[in-house]
């Protein structure tokens, strides 16, 4: 950062020896800068609250700006938050033939605060529980299970675990995205453009891992070390013309991940054993399991992407856009890991041996990406009837080898499951055809378009599926206070055949009796009508002091021949907005929308094999309700001295999961889910502005923000809070980290300098 | 209470007491206008000379000297033709009425005019990069013109002129389920002002749905999540076609901007045999009587981690 800020300052100051003249305005240099002192109290240790940014005590530099001219360059350098781990640069120099433009912005993402667990990071990507602690386990298990294969359940595996639990380490998930661009635009002719880009993102820290799983008796939550980077090279050439434009770009991304392995530790065994089934360890059926877990990180992959276009201008109003893209990403680098980290696991083939691979890296692993598009619009010179077509095709082509895995896999290294498997490259084209027509009478305009979707698959259910869609606009300007738009759309999709057993068999080497229930129709696939109407009132009377505005907005989704899986889907959401501006010295605005998304899907639960029997049904009717209110207003105290700003919103949602069996079901009564993700959400800010001087300004402020969160499956799972039930419940342990409620209040003062 | 608390109530305090006094002490109409004369000479005189080479500029600024004093900190103060350029044939209309008769003509702003005529006066300049696509786009489609979303004289944003601080409240003004969907627990940082609607958009762009800035869904959403592009040894199919399968990008209550909770959104597919198809509900959380981690916490995903695809050998299932 401190580099390219060097570069900027640089180049501005050596602008005059750069410029070849200056035909524009006189030079100038303005500058603003803001001094913060912020105080901050929260009740909880939440990571929500500063989810994505950064709230830090005490002296702060929340702003500053230089901006100006010399000569024929211009530049621009901006600056928010300094110092804290969401701070951003802008910087931007640009004259008649270049323009720099580049910008740093670190992102944080906290996941959640004083998760808890048993195992330390000992190296990158090594998280290992004592070795002692361990043995202690093992060994008290095992004598309880020699003693008694009963006694070995929950509350006897919780009173062991508990203490160690209680003085155990805790961490903090998160991780921070420090972004770095620049962008070089030069300008040989005016009708030229090169564009140089340059991206790099370093990602670092950890986030949840959930899957770290030794079987379905024993998940353990383990943080996922995460040290990635990104980078991207591009380079862009555009020719303008009086006749249009051509262009072409290549690109070339690559990713890298400096920790491709996570291993880590098994608090209940010291030593590799097998597991018969990966279902039942630790408990009365078995005590066996691998004493460490070891999963694939994302892999490194590159991608090398270019394009090539052009937009003709035609007479008659008329352009023709057509572009074309090719890719390739590669994924060949990574060494595979051995099937089992499990020393244990010998037949059929010893799990740890990378030579019982059938490669030691994914060989030739490339998609082949290609699309083109064309596009015409013509508004002929009556400038009343327009005409709008677009083409487009997308390909995936799927090129990585298909790897044989004859003998089986192990199965979260506990067992060997001679279940011989292949691999699965999915790969698909989608094709798209938009046709519209357009009138305009003047007071309003009217359209009708018509739309064409078909989607092949391969490996999949279904091997094209196909949509037919019409649509109708209107555009109505009933007076200057009274404007409406309004949108219809009616589609319908269909496939050719649904073979639910296709997929299936792709990934198995030996067909054998298929799992997935028959009925079942995956929804990106299913036969839907859609319905989707979008309708937008404004309405400004009094000469435009007053702006109301309606809104409504609905997506609705019914999967007509789907009887197991999702059946519907509904958004609407309503909404009215209210700005008043009178000339003077304020202006207030307030909104309030409701939202509702709801849905509908069937299942049927089995056993060992598929169930035929309708009393195993169940169905979820889901819901959730959103209202949210905002407002504020700006007043001029005294004027030209004084301002005051207050805003606030206020979001509550409440969710429910209706769940429903039919009379007579063994799985019944079902019990319904009411707080299903609910949620709410209070920011009320108020802030008074003081000028002192045209130059200096000071603003004293605060904001308090109050966030609810009441989720039936994750409720009692927060470290420190009323509720927590501990880290170790049935068959799992969690981190528990704390991303749940919190109040927070926050003061601050600010002290602005403008030159 | 920690110490800067006590400063800032003292900060307060003063200022409370300063406004008031400020308030019942507010200079009387003439000496605000003093104070303002000057500090308009002052402004007139800098815009003045700013403004030299903006031939046309100069008799502009004799009454619109706020107008021109914004744009003349920007590109558009040095385009050629000055404020003719944009305002066309009426300014020179209205210059001429003044210079012949002392009065200003008719003039209409470009706010009243017709979208159409708005964007056509702008495209003269920037149809081109990515704005050569403008014409027959949604936006433009809807009556919207550039002025809608860009302010050429008093502009909120550091970049793109945009008539708002962020991208995202100019795009909420008409979009205002997705403003909702933004203030949802889950979500992208675009609140916090981290990334923008034009990260992911183009609304300039005619050519693609939903004026996604890419040719498919997925490769925009790769530009920040690089690690699920792949290939893998072991995909997930669906993942594979389009994120917004599973994902909402614009907010959701559930995690991990999920469009359905698990376990639930997995078993709209997974119907199959054993736990996949099983009955999920309130009795298998923590307050129910037979809690099952296939519900609680990350659901599926306890299990099944690398539901993006997986590099593991033994990852058929995506659990390794």
């Amino acid at each position: 950062m401190k580099r390219a800020i060097v570069l900027v300052v640089a180049l501005a100051l050596s602008a005059p020896s750069l410029a070849q003249e200056s035909p524009f305005t006189e030079d100038f240099h303005l500058g603003e800068i803001t001094f913060g002192l912020f105080q901050t109290d929260t009740d909880t240790l939440s990571s929500k609250f500063l989810e994505y940014r950064d709230i830090p005590d005490g002296a702060t530099l929340p702003f500053f700006r230089l901006f100006g001219k010399k000569g024929e360059f211009r530049y621009s350098l901006v600056g928010q938050y300094l110092q804290q781990t969401d701070q951003q640069y802008l910087y931007r120099l640009e004259g008649s033939k270049i323009r720099v433009f580049g910008q740093f912005n670190k992102i944080p993402h906290r996941f959640g605060n004083s998760g808890r667990t048993l195992n330390q990071l000992t190296s990158p990507g090594v998280r290992e529980v004592s070795d002692t602690l361990q043995q202690s386990f093992q060994d008290t298990i095992a004598n309880q299970f020699a003693a008694n294969p009963l006694g070995v359940n929950f509350a006897f595996l919780d009173n062991l675990v508990q203490p160690s639990l209680d003085a155990a380490n805790f961490v903090d998930l998160e991780l921070t995205r420090s972004r770095n661009n620049v962008d070089v635009r030069i300008n040989p002719e005016e009708s030229v453009d090169i564009s140089l880009a340059y991206f790099h993102e370093k990602r670092f820290g950890d986030r949840a891992a959930a899957g770290t799983s030794f079987g379905f008796s024993n998940v353990v939550e383990t943080p996922e070390p995460v040290d990635y980077v990104t980078e991207d090279i591009g380079a862009k050439v555009e020719l303008a013309r009086d006749w249009g434009v051509v262009r072409g770009s290549v690109n070339y991304n690559s990713f890298e991940d400096n920790i491709p392995v996570l291993i880590w530790d098994n608090p209940w065994r010291a030593v590799d054993t097998t597991s018969p089934t990966a279902y039942i360890a630790p408990g009365s059926g078995s005590i066996d399991a691998s004493s460490r877990g070891r999963m694939s990180n994302p892999p490194d992959n590159k991608a090398i992407n270019g394009t090539i276009g052009t937009t003709l201008k035609l007479p008659a109003n008329t352009r023709v856009t057509a572009n074309a893209t090719f890719g390739m990403w590669t994924q060949d680098e990574t060494p595979f890991i051995p099937h089992s980290i499990n020393s244990s696991i010998t037949e059929p083939l010893v799990a740890t041996d990378l030579s019982a691979l059938p490669a030691l890296q994914l060989d030739n692993g490339q998609i082949n990406v290609n699309s083109q598009s064309i596009y015409l619009y013509s508004r002929p010179a009556a400038n009343a009837l327009s005409f709008r077509a677009s083409f487009r095709r997308y390909d995936l082509d799927n090129q990585t080898p298909r790897y044989e895995f004859p003998l089986g896999y192990v199965r979260f290294d506990a067992t060997f499951e001679e279940i011989p498997r292949i691999s699965v490259p999915y790969a698909y084209t989608t094709n798209r055809l938009d046709l519209t027509a357009a009138y305009d009478f003047g007071p309003a305009t009217l359209e009708g378009g018509y739309s064409y979707e078909t989607f092949d698959r391969t490996f999949r259910e279904t091997e094209e599926t196909t949509e037919n869609g019409v649509n109708v606009t209107a555009i109505v300007r009933a007076s200057d206070s009274v404007h409406v738009r309004a949108t219809y759309e009616l589609a319908s999709r269909d496939f050719d055949e649904y073979e639910f057993e296709r997929s299936e068999h792709a990934s198995y080497l030996h067909a054998e009796g298929i799992a997935l229930l028959p009925e079942t129709r995956r929804f990106d696939q299913a036969a839907r009508d859609t319905d989707r109407f979008r309708a937008q009132v404004e309405l400004t009377p009094g000469g435009g002091d007053v702006m109301i505005a309606f809104g409504y907005t609905l997506r609705k989704y019914d999967y007509t021949e789907t009887d197991y899986g999702l059946i519907d889907w509904k958004s609407d959401a309503v909404s009215v907005d209210v700005d008043y501006a009178p000339a003077g010295t304020w202006n207030a605005y307030g909104y309030y929308s409701r939202d509702k998304i709801s849905s509908f899907q069937r299942g049927r639960q089995s056993g060992a094999v598929v169930s035929t029997n309708p009393l195993d049904d169940w169905t979820h009717d889901i819901d959730d309700i959103a209202d949210t209110f905002g407002g504020g207003a700006n007043v001029g105290l005294v004027p030209d001295k004084a301002d005051l700003r207050v805003w606030t919103r206020y979001q509550n949602v409440d969710g429910n999961d209706d769940i429903a069996v039919p009379p007579g079901s063994i799985r019944g009564p079902a019990v319904s889910i009411p707080n299903f993700d609910d949620t709410e959400l209070f920011t009320l800010l108020g802030e008074v502005e003081y000028h002192i001087t045209t130059q200096w300004s000071f603003a004293i402020g605060g904001f308090f923000e109050d966030y609810n969160i009441d989720d039936a499956l994750t409720n009692g799972l927060t470290v420190g809070r009323d509720d927590f039930v501990g880290n170790y419940v049935p068959g799992s342990f969690f981190l528990g980290a704390d991303n749940a409620d919190y109040q927070a209040k926050v003061g601050y003062l600010r002290l602005a300098y403008r030159w | 209470m920690g110490k800067h608390w006590a400063v800032l109530l003292s900060v307060a305090l003063v200022s409370v007491l300063l406004v008031s006094g400020l308030s019942r002490a507010a200079p009387t109409e003439e000496t605000v206008s003093a104070e303002e004369t000057v500090t308009a000479e002052e402004t007139v005189t800098v815009l003045s000379e700013l403004s030299q080479q903006a031939v046309s500029s100069e008799q502009c600024i004799e009454c619109h000297d706020d107008k021109v004093a914004s744009i003349q900190q920007t590109y558009h103060g040095a385009v050629e033709g000055g404020c003719l350029a944009c305002h066309g044939e009426q300014a020179a209309a209205h210059l001429q009425s003044v210079e012949e008769t002392g009065e200003p003509g008719p003039m209409v702003s470009p706010v009243k005019q017709k979208a159409s005529e708005v964007t056509e006066a702008c495209l003269q300049c920037h149809e081109r990069r990515r704005q050569a696509n403008f014409k027959g786009g949604v936006h433009d489609r809807r009556d919207l013109s550039c002025i809608s979303c860009h302010s050429v004289h008093s502009f909120q944003s550091t970049e793109a002129q945009l008539k708002t601080a962020q991208d995202s409240e100019t795009c909420f003004t008409c979009h205002k389920d997705i403003r909702a969907l933004s203030l949802r627990t889950s979500h992208h940082p675009v609140r916090e002002g981290k990334i923008g609607c034009a990260s992911c958009h183009d609304p300039h762009d005619s050519t693609s749905p939903k004026m996604l800035s890419v040719a498919w869904t997925n490769e925009k959403c790769y530009e920040c999540h690089a690690e699920k592009r792949g290939p893998f040894l072991w995909e997930h199919a669906p993942v594979r076609e389009n994120c917004l399968n599973c994902h909402n990008p614009h907010g959701s209550n559930h995690d991990k901007l999920l469009v359905m909770r698990l376990p639930y959104l997995c078993q709209r597919c997974h119907l199959n045999t054993r736990h996949p198809g099983s009955l999920y509900d309130a009795r298998n959380t923590l307050d129910g009587t037979n809690p099952s981690n296939r519900a609680l916490e990350h659901s599926c995903k306890n299990c099944h981690q690398n539901v993006h695809g997986s590099n593991s050998p033994s990852g058929p299932y995506l659990g390794r």
